[in-house]
């Protein structure tokens, strides 16, 4: 039985278990600590077999969606507000704070609150005004880029790219993520910037 | 008896080639216009892979319509985590490699393919024609081509889901008749309805820079130079907006030409000359998207688009400034 249920967190772990099997196993992790603890221990493994940093971002999206995607009922919100990340963090680590974050944001997300809902992040902007000024330089996605030489010469054309995209309705599409904006280092954002920080126990707090 | 089957097989495979003839133009632009509004009100999840130039992303697509609108969520499952969510007010995009996260309210379209409702007019430069049935992400759909008349523009090879009438899976062909660009669905599923959960990002919000860039899309109108124009343009495009703008990073106002014939779209960007400026001077491209850069007096003219090289390069070169 544990060794069954070792060999399931493997495969959960690494997104190779069928959604049924997982549907099962995620509300078997949310019920038992000692489970949670196993599945925290093989993202830590994982990470180190596949010598990934820990304290990165961990992208989870794909296992659980495929798993929310067959049985949402999984996380009924009566369960998600037992399953708070203290739990998590205790099991965990700060190690793994991050891998647990993503997490959590799945399982907990109360429906009341929006911060995570695009309309919300609209509401948000319209009573305090989290824009900064300009600093916005497009990124090219996936690495390929403008074939110059010169870095600012490429800037000034994904600027005229993002620009354009918002001018034309092009058939094939825009490229999925080019029209995703960072910031490189050395436009840091300014003082007056709203930097909005996840609270687990659910109210979203401005610094 | 032997012979009679050989004369019904002749007669069925001459009667289904004459059915594939019968599917005119017409009838390949409607089915265009369908895949357009197919694309927009049917619940849908899948995968498609995208190839531009050397690269090939896998993105996760969760597409929901009802009476509250269009809702879609698009997952990077390549590279680094990222996030697109879009609903009628709002694109957010989610980059936990740059800990941003980007809200940008724009009328926000689809970023899978659509067609433009008038699509008749395009006659006189495209040819559109029906190839056949072919299987994508094992669904029956339908061959169509979209020929370019000329070298100024791209064509596309679609792939059209015979029963729902979604694009699964698309082209962008160069003059040479490579695909300079690809995007196909390796699966998809059509649902009555999509859980509203599967279209939350997945984020924490800690530690995210949260952007609107509310300047680059709400600049204030300011008046056009209605000297300026392109003077040589291929057969069929026409000047679609004329704007001055303000770009983020350089405070100079842009005068801002826009140019389709429908189906593709170039942009002339003309700015004063500022001093000590890196420039483009010729041509660029990435991926499908060609630009060409060249000096005039005391501006420095950039055309930027979805064509040929060659089209940017003519439009760039055709500027003039009446007197």
């Amino acid at each position: 039985m544990t060794k069954h249920i070792d060999e399931q967190i493997s495969a959960f772990v690494d997104g190779e278990l069928a959604s049924d099997d997982a549907d099962v196993l995620i509300s078997k992790i949310l019920d038992n600590d000692e489970l949670r603890s196993r599945w925290a221990n093989y993202h830590l493994v994982g990470h180190a077999i596949h010598g990934e940093s820990t304290n990165n971002t961990v992208d989870l999206s794909n296992s659980i969606s495929t798993a929310l995607a067959n049985e949402p009922t999984v996380f009924a919100p009566q369960r998600r507000k037992r399953v708070l990340p203290a739990a998590f963090k205790q099991v965990a680590g700060m190690a793994i704070a991050a891998t647990v974050a993503a997490a959590a944001v799945l399982m907990v997300q109360p429906e009341e609150q929006n911060l995570f809902n695009p309309a919300g992040v609209g509401n948000v902007a319209s009573s305090a005004p989290i824009a900064t000024k300009q600093n916005v330089l497009p990124v090219s996605a996936g690495g390929i880029n403008w074939s110059v030489a010169q870095p600012s010469v490429a800037s000034k054309l994904n600027t005229y790219l993002v620009n354009h995209n918002a001018y034309s309705t092009p058939v094939r599409g825009t490229l999925p993520f080019a029209p995703i904006v960072s910031y490189s280092d050395k436009h840091k954002m300014t003082d007056d910037s709203v930097v909005l920080e996840y609270n687990p126990t659910g109210s979203s707090v401005r610094r | 008896m032997r012979r009679g089957f050989l004369i019904t097989v002749l007669l069925l495979t001459s009667s289904l080639t004459v059915h594939a003839e019968q599917i005119t133009s017409d009838t390949v632009r409607e089915w265009l216009g369908r895949v357009t509004d197919a694309g927009k009100n049917l619940n849908y999840q899948g995968t498609f892979v995208y190839r531009h130039g050397n690269d090939l992303e896998a993105v996760r697509i969760i597409h929901k319509a009802d009476k509250k609108g269009e809702r879609e969520r698009m997952i990077s499952l390549t590279g680094a985590a990222r996030e697109i969510v879009r609903n009628n007010k709002f694109v957010t995009c989610i980059s936990p490699e740059n800990k941003s996260v980007v809200v940008d309210n724009k009328t926000p379209g689809s970023r899978l393919p659509s067609f433009p409702k008038e699509l008749a007019k395009l006659d006189a430069y495209y040819d559109f024609n029906f190839e056949g049935y072919e299987r994508v992400a094992s669904r029956q759909t339908r061959r169509v081509v979209i020929k370019p008349q000329d070298r100024f523009r791209y064509g596309y090879r679609l792939w059209i889901d015979d029963a729902f009438e979604l694009l699964l899976r698309s082209e962008l062909i160069d003059p040479e008749g490579n695909a300079v660009e690809q995007i196909m669905f390796t699966d998809i599923k059509v649902f009555e309805t999509i859980d509203e959960k599967l279209l939350q990002p997945n984020i924490t919000g800690r530690e995210y820079n949260w952007i609107t860039d509310d300047d680059v899309q709400h600049d204030d109108p300011m008046p056009v130079d209605a000297r300026w124009s392109v003077k040589n343009k291929p057969k069929g495009f026409m000047l679609e907006h004329h704007n001055m703008h303000r770009l983020p990073e350089s405070n100079l106002p842009v005068e801002h030409l826009v140019y389709t014939d429908g189906l593709a779209w170039v942009s002339v960007y003309i700015e004063k000359l500022a001093p000590e400026s890196e420039l483009l001077q010729g041509a660029s491209n990435m991926g499908a998207v060609n630009a060409y850069g060249r000096i005039m007096g005391q501006y420095h003219i950039t055309a930027v688009g979805e064509v040929p090289a060659v089209t940017v390069e003519l439009l760039s070169s055709s500027v003039v400034h009446a007197k």
